[in-house]
């Protein structure tokens, strides 16, 4: 009976340790991060943070959740997130945040490791958040939404984001703990870069435009998204996308290519002092617009139209590589990487000068595509 | 009092749980990089003469625990003291374990709860498995190693489709003293800790091979560290390693099926729990049986509570913080070494010596006298 | 408050242990239990009354710095 009695003492006790009560948080309690752009101010020498928030008090059964802005400044970016709970009732909660938006004037002056450093240091936000770079004057424009637009902006981001290179292929999508292994692999990253584009009349609305390219964490330019979309084949992460082209090499493209399916090989020869790195692509597609009057059934018209695809693609590639090489100098594609891991030792050999030597490499692009059908008619 | 005896399959699974007890969660040691399976491979050759090792006491002393063989051996003065050193260090391991734990918890789980609170539910728990005896560490042991090793095949089969195999390139860039380190470092922690396993080695039948038993565990153990080690790097790629206190806890939580299947980390918790208090479990009672042999008592069993009581107070006060936790860990292969391998080594050559001497098995202190 | 649970587990542990185990065994095994439970509980409570006890991890630390070719 005294047994059964202590058993019980010493039940209750632990049920008072247990449960995490002192790190209990309701959901009430909690302001959840949608999304968060920083910026930096330079005169006043503080972030400046905008979350767009879950608006908690709005929801109801039938009402779809929307969100607000939550604006805050502290000399950190902890500091600042501290500091929103002047002015909250609840304090931050960064476990559902899906996107980081940064601003352009941090990614040129400071460099954007020291921002990515808090956010993979704090234990509430989630590796898998993707970032991004805002091509406006700060990354608060992103995240602000116009007049009477609904939806909560950073999930439409993080969803446009998520499903870019299966649809559109117009940028290159990535996640915190991706970005921080390029950036210490490479010494270089690559962000999809968003700007406001004019939706209506007085609407602006966040849009995709293309991918920004830094040099260790600093920024050096941007990429068109007909530029990126040639940057994913060469990644070999493309999987939908469209090639236009013109079949008798005139000047509008009068022929839609769908991509379905993309293999990219990547290797590298070294001969006689000379690195020569070889791409060569394998890619599906289906004609799904022809503008032009020509035959799909005639034989002759699918190798004519396979070969300018052919032909179009490989120029972009080389034209797309050599601007990276020449232009930007810097290692996106992870060159300097395959050499490191296929040849340790010619590696061991280039890298005190790698930098002198990226800009000189060759590099020889072969792409085959494969018309598969013409869609449902002829 | 009576030993309880566990069967053999319960026997070689405890010895699996104990290995996994804190590695599933630090991650395999990484000084070597992505060559680190290169090291956990020649660890296991290395580990594999120190099991025979333990294997030949055992199968010289069946049915006895170490401290038993200690005295047997080596006599009542030298044994008390060597007793002495093989509990505290039974001790110092539960303590680790425990830091470990708590630590763990305390960084990824909840930062503002007290460490006491979670490493007190912690002993709790293990002074109540300890004192049930061996056979329910056995039996829980078959039961924790079903889902460990379900843990481990489910996250490697779910992030398949996430892994990039090439941050495995380039092979052998460490040089061959990093990996050697590296796999030295393996050996001691936690390879080398099974020395804890002769302590309650009276548990195991007499009629059971204890070779196989531990080439049973070895057999298992194996394949999860390399699948840990290879999922781990494949997920996380080698800077997130280095950089993570975790690397298991990390590379599950990124971890994404399409829209509906992510968060999954909390099975790499239980693991650990479940692995935990196995370790933590058979060092209370290894330190019981020693406090029982050092000064001369019965009932080993009332002891289990102070001793857990001890090794709470000892990981309240090891370390101040997570960094230390881990600086520590590159001492404790030099610390470990002679518990795990100087010791039985001595009290192995004096039996075998002593054997040859006398041309049977010797099975109480007067047989050895003579 | 951490001094309160301390002193709390201890005697629900000890009340607990009492009944179990300590009225049946002999002098000598309670003298070593009660001896082991003063230590601990010392330990914990001087350790929460924010007393600094030497480490001794930090003590293993030097002794191992101290012999040769270790860093």
């Amino acid at each position: 009976m005294v047994k059964r009695f202590l058993i019980c003492l010493l039940l209750v006790a632990m049920v008072l340790l247990l449960g995490g009560c002192w790190n209990y948080k309701g959901l009430d309690q909690l302001n959840i991060v949608l999304g968060i752009a920083v910026d930096f101010d330079k005169e006043a020498n503080q972030f400046n943070i905008t979350y767009e928030v879950a608006d908690q008090a709005s929801a109801g059964k039938n009402t779809m959740i929307k969100s607000r802005i939550v604006k805050s400044q502290g000399k950190t970016l902890l500091d600042a997130a501290r500091n929103a709970k002047r002015k909250e009732a609840d304090k931050l909660f960064f476990g559902s945040t899906n996107i980081l938006v940064l601003s352009r004037d941090i990614a040129l002056e400071m460099g954007i490791q020291p921002v990515i450093d808090w956010f993979l240091r704090d234990g509430e936000c989630r590796e898998t958040m993707h970032v991004a770079l805002s091509q406006e004057d700060t990354a608060e424009a992103i995240l602000q939404r116009s007049g009477q637009m609904s939806g909560i902006v950073s999930i439409n981001l993080h969803d446009i984001l998520r499903e870019d290179r299966s649809i559109v292929a117009s940028t290159r999508n990535v996640k915190l703990y991706e970005l921080y292994d390029i950036l210490e692999l490479r010494n270089s990253a690559v962000l999809p870069a968003i700007h406001k584009a004019e939706e209506n009349a007085d609407q602006q609305i966040a849009e995709l435009n293309g991918i920004a390219i830094l040099q260790g964490d600093r920024l050096k330019g941007f990429l068109t998204p007909e530029e990126t979309k040639y940057l994913l084949f060469l990644e070999n992460i493309i999987k939908s996308g469209v090639l236009t082209l013109s079949a008798k090499s005139e000047k509008t493209d009068d022929i839609s290519l769908e991509i379905f399916d993309n293999k990219t090989k990547k290797s590298f020869a070294y001969n006689q002092d000379k690195i020569v790195v070889k791409f060569e692509t394998r890619t599906h597609v289906v004609i799904d617009e022809n503008h032009s009057k020509l035959d799909m059934m005639d034989p002759e018209v699918i190798k004519q139209i396979e070969k300018a695809g052919e032909e179009m693609l490989e120029k972009n590639l080389r034209d797309l590589i050599s601007k990276i090489q020449h232009e930007f100098q810097t290692d996106i594609f992870g060159f300097g990487e395959m050499i490191h891991k296929k040849d340790l030792k010619l590696w061991k050999q280039l890298e005190p000068s790698w930098k002198e030597i990226y800009p000189t490499l060759e590099v020889d692009v072969k792409s085959k595509l494969i018309i598969r059908d013409s869609a449902f008619i002829k | 009092m009576a030993t309880e005896k566990i069967t053999f399959h319960q026997s070689a699974y405890s010895i699996v749980l104990f290995c996994f007890g804190s590695s599933v969660i630090i991650g395999i040691s990484s000084s070597a990089n992505q060559d680190g399976w290169i090291s956990i491979i020649l660890a296991t050759i290395c580990i594999i003469p120190v099991f025979l090792m333990h294997a030949r006491i055992i199968k010289l002393f069946p049915e006895k625990n170490y401290f038993e063989i200690i005295e047997t051996v080596l006599g009542k003065k030298i044994g008390k003291i060597i007793t002495a050193l093989m509990l505290w260090y039974s001790v110092h391991l539960a303590a680790l374990v425990l830091c470990n734990f708590g630590e763990f918890i305390q960084v990824f789980d909840m930062p503002e709860t007290p460490k006491l609170s979670i490493t007190i539910l912690m002993i709790l728990t293990t002074v109540y498995l300890a004192r049930s005896g061996m056979r329910s560490i056995g039996k829980w042991s078959v039961v924790g190693i079903c889902f460990l090793l379900f843990v481990v095949l489910f996250t490697f089969a779910t992030s398949v489709h996430q892994m990039h195999f090439e941050n495995l390139l380039p092979v052998m860039e460490a040089s061959p003293s990093q990996i050697l380190k590296s796999s030295f470092e393996i050996f001691t922690f936690p390879y080398g800790e099974s020395v804890i396993f002769l302590c309650v080695a009276d548990s195991f039948h007499k009629k059971d091979n204890p070779y196989r038993v531990f080439f049973l565990a070895l057999a298992i153990v194996l394949p999860v560290f390399l699948t840990v080690f290879i999922r781990n790097l494949a997920l996380l790629g080698l800077p997130m390693i280095n950089a993570s206190y975790f690397p298991s806890y990390i590379a599950v939580r990124i971890i994404e099926i399409g829209d509906f299947f992510a968060r999954i980390e909390s099975s790499i918790s239980s693991n650990f729990i479940l692995a935990g208090i196995v370790k933590i479990a058979i060092c209370l009672l290894a330190a019981s049986k020693g406090i029982v042999s050092l000064f001369g008592l019965q009932n080993n069993r009332v002891f289990i509570m102070p001793v857990g009581m001890l090794a709470l107070a000892l990981s309240s006060i090891l370390y101040t913080s997570t960094m230390e936790m881990f600086i520590f860990l590159d001492y404790y292969m030099y610390y470990a070494l002679p518990f795990q391998i100087i010791i039985p080594l001595g009290v192995w050559i004096v039996a075998e010596f002593k054997r040859r001497k006398k041309g049977q098995m010797i099975n109480t202190p007067e047989d050895a006298s003579l | 408050m951490l001094i309160g649970i301390v002193l709390f587990l201890f005697l629900a542990v000890i009340l607990y242990d009492y009944n179990v185990y300590l009225n049946k065994v002999r002098v000598q095994e309670k003298v070593v239990y009660y001896s082991l439970m003063l230590i601990s509980l010392c330990i914990l409570l001087l350790q929460n009354a924010n007393v600094s006890i030497p480490s001794p991890a930090e003590a293993i630390i030097n002794a191992l710095r101290a012999l040769p070719g270790i860093q």
